[in-house]
This record gives structure tokens, sequence and C-alpha cells, in this order.
């Protein structure tokens, strides 16, 4: 799961990574993905860029 | 607030405040210095988990503690101007 | 002791504090991030967790979901007369009940109080697939921020000196300032340096301009001045959700004037 915050400066980024990671599947520019969804600093930006999604693998083990 | 006066000379006062930080205690160091009388005024912490204490010392034998209680009123007073000025500044 | 806003927002906001001491600007900068009272999820009682995550990954996640807060109808738990066990006038609770499949989110979360409820409704919790269940009540109340950030109601806020650029008459409008200059504030008016409109304040105080201008050779001194104003600072201010801003910048200047009564009071009582 995305993390609920910014681990830097503690903006809430999580509701922004669906809007993210449909676009991103779009081939949209992740620059102007995020740049639209008001990520102004590296921090939150880098956040939402280098995150994997791990929890469908995790799901069938409970 | 809970405060313990250590020391009380003629013209030095070394007070503890108990739970207070950095944060209130360097603006308070700052305001007792712009006091002509004050010769030192400062704060140690000495480890993370102590209380500040606080020394004043003042020139000519002046009262130590006046200079302390005059810095809290221009600072309450201080705090009082912006809380008006951010009520006017945040209705424009 | 002035505050001019030059952009107010309830997200965000930066204004320039005028005839302040840097103590004072980092006395109000510090009560604002570790001092200033906001609702957090605390306690989480689990009745039932068949996700994939562990209980205290979701707890956590829940800690960290910013709960609007009204600090005038609440007293801090510490200072509750129900001494830390827990009452109405301290705590609130929330409870959820999902069952997948389906994204949790905040909005799942159901307060008992009209006021304190998660201020964004669409934060992912968990995912859940098909018979995964989660059942928790949590209880929340208001802390400082120095205690875990999750209390903490800003995110960004700091301050910097409030810039002053000027230039000597030993300008000649070379240019080479406004290309260096990674804020693009600076362009050149005639013969000479000059500022865009209401960009003064975006200047990080870089210099790079100055040693642009010593690098075309004009001699030991550059031409173009950057000092600073140290009784006049530029604060930004962001909420992370719990309190707008004004009331955070409320807040913190009410903490500070609450200590210095509180030690004039407490000194002049010694005194007698």
């Amino acid at each position: 799961m995305i993390p609920v915050r910014c681990f830097t400066c503690g903006k809430v980024i999580s509701t922004a990574y669906e809007e993210y990671k449909r676009r991103r599947d779009e081939n949209e520019d992740p620059k102007k993905i995020l740049d639209d969804l008001g990520m102004d600093r590296y921090c939150c930006r880098c956040m939402l860029l280098t995150h994997k999604e791990i929890i469908d693998e995790l799901n069938p083990y409970q | 607030m809970n405060i313990t006066v250590l020391e009380l000379g003629e013209d030095m006062v070394r007070i503890s405040l108990a739970g207070q930080g950095h944060t209130f205690m360097n603006a308070l160091k700052t305001e007792i210095l712009t006091d002509s009388t004050v010769d030192v005024a400062n704060y140690v912490i000495e480890f993370q988990f102590s209380d500040p204490v606080l020394t004043v010392t003042t020139h000519n034998k002046a009262d130590p503690v006046k200079p302390i209680l005059d810095a809290c009123k221009r600072l309450s007073g201080q705090c009082e101007d912006l809380l008006s000025s951010l009520e006017q500044s945040a209705k424009k | 002791m002035k505050i001019e806003f030059s952009s107010l927002e309830e997200g965000s906001a930066s204004f320039a504090l005028d005839d302040a001491s840097i103590a004072f600007a980092n006395a109000l900068r510090r009560a604002m991030i570790s001092e200033v009272m906001a609702f957090a999820i605390e306690d989480v009682k689990i009745y039932d967790n068949a996700s994939a995550l562990f209980d205290e990954i979701l707890t956590h996640r829940l800690g960290l979901i910013p709960l609007v807060t009204d600090p005038d109808s609440f007293v801090p738990r510490s200072k509750c007369s129900c001494n830390g066990a827990g009452c109405t006038r301290c705590t609130v609770t929330l409870t959820m009940s999902v069952e997948g499949p389906c994204m949790v989110t905040s909005g799942d979360l159901i307060s008992q109080d009209s006021v304190v409820r998660p201020a964004l409704d669409n934060i992912p919790i968990v995912k859940l697939e098909k018979n995964q269940k989660v059942v928790i009540e949590a209880q929340a109340y208001m802390e400082r921020g120095m205690e875990h950030a999750k209390w903490s109601p800003t995110t960004i806020c700091g301050y910097k000196n409030y810039p002053i650029i000027t230039h000597d008459d030993r300008c000649d409008g070379c240019g080479l300032c406004v290309e260096v200059c990674p804020k693009e504030i600076l362009l050149v008016k005639g013969s000479a340096i000059g500022l865009k409109d209401g960009a003064l304040e975006s200047c990080s105080l870089c210099r790079l301009c100055e040693q642009a201008c010593l690098n075309s050779g004009i001699g030991d001194e550059p031409a173009i001045h950057i000092k600073m104003d140290d009784r006049r600072f530029l604060f930004t201010v962001e909420s992370a959700g719990a309190l707008p801003t004004v009331r955070i910048i409320k807040q913190g200047l009410l903490f500070l004037k609450n200590q210095s009564d509180e030690l004039y009071e407490a000194l002049s009582e010694i005194r007698g």
C-alpha cells in the first residue's frame, strides 16, 4: 500500500496514488501528472514515483 | 507554570522552569537581553530530559527578577499585537 | 509587530512577520510545529483483521490520517478531568467495519463526533479481497506534535529573512545575473537591473547573481547586492488538514502568550 503521508514533509500523498497510477498506465509523462496532482516538492514526488504496489501479491497469503 | 528559584543574590538569579523547552526559553532569553540593566541572560538544558535553568545577572546590583517579569510582559504584549494583526489581515 | 499575508488559503499560507527578533520568529515556528494540538488516532481495538497487512501497520496507517480538529470544544487528555482514562471531553471514538472486495478508505471511518472526522475521505488504508474483513474501533485524542509527528498540524513550516535586492550605479544592465537566477525574478530594465512584479519574495538568497556579476570582471564588489532584513521574516505554513492555517498561527501565538503569562504569574507569586 502507498504510504499515507510523505516520509519527509508529512503531506498526505496517498490520495493522489490512484489517479497517478491510472494516468501513468496510460503512458502519460509522470512529470505532468505530478504537477497536476499538486506534488510540488521532490520528497512527495519521489514517494509516488518510486512506489511499488505489492498488496495484490500478498493477498493470497493470510 | 512550575518554577523553582535555585539561587537568588543581589544581582543574580537562577531559576529552573519545569517542562520548558527551547521554544519559549530562547525567545525569553533574547527578550531579557534587550533590557539595559541586564548583564548576562542565558539558559542551559544540560541533558535532553532535564529542565532548562535560566540565569540572569544585572549591572550595578539592580533587581535581577524585574527584567524577567518585564520580558514576559513584553512577549505577551507582542503576541497580543500579532493576534489582533492576524485577525485583521485574515479578514481581508 | 505585524503579520501581512501574501497568500492565504485553508491548506497553505505565506506571510511576512514584521519587526520581530530571530528568536521570536523561531519560537513561533517551533510552537506551530510541536506545541499546537491536533487530533489523531492513538488507540485501536482490532476485532477482526483478515487483511494482508499486520495489525500494527494497519494501526500506524490509521494514526497518520489527519482528523479535523476543533480546539475550542475539546481539552487535551493530559489536562482532562478524567485523568487520562478517556471521556467525551477529550476523546473521540471512530469505528470502521468493512468487508471485501473493496478498497478501505478513510471515508469508511465513522466518527461519533460531528466535527472530528477524517479531513480527507479518499485516503486508502488497505485493499481487501473477497472474504477479507476489517472491524476496528479507534480512539483519537489531542496531543502535541512533540509527542509524535502525527499530532503536528503542519507539514511545511519555516521562515527565511526577507530579501532586499539593490544595485548600485556601476550596474550596466548586462543581464548576466538575469540568466543565472534560478527563481527567475530579475529582468533588465533599460540600462540597469530590475525586479519582476511581486517576485521579490521568491528570492532564495542564493547570491548566484552576485557571483555572476563578479565573474563579469566588474571588480572586487558586485554591482547587485543581496541583503537580508534581520527584523522581517517570510513564513511559509502548510497545514496537514487538521486545522486551517490561520488557526495554526493563532494557536501558536496563543501558546507563546500563555507561556509568558504563566511565567509572569508564577514569578510574581514567589516575589509576593
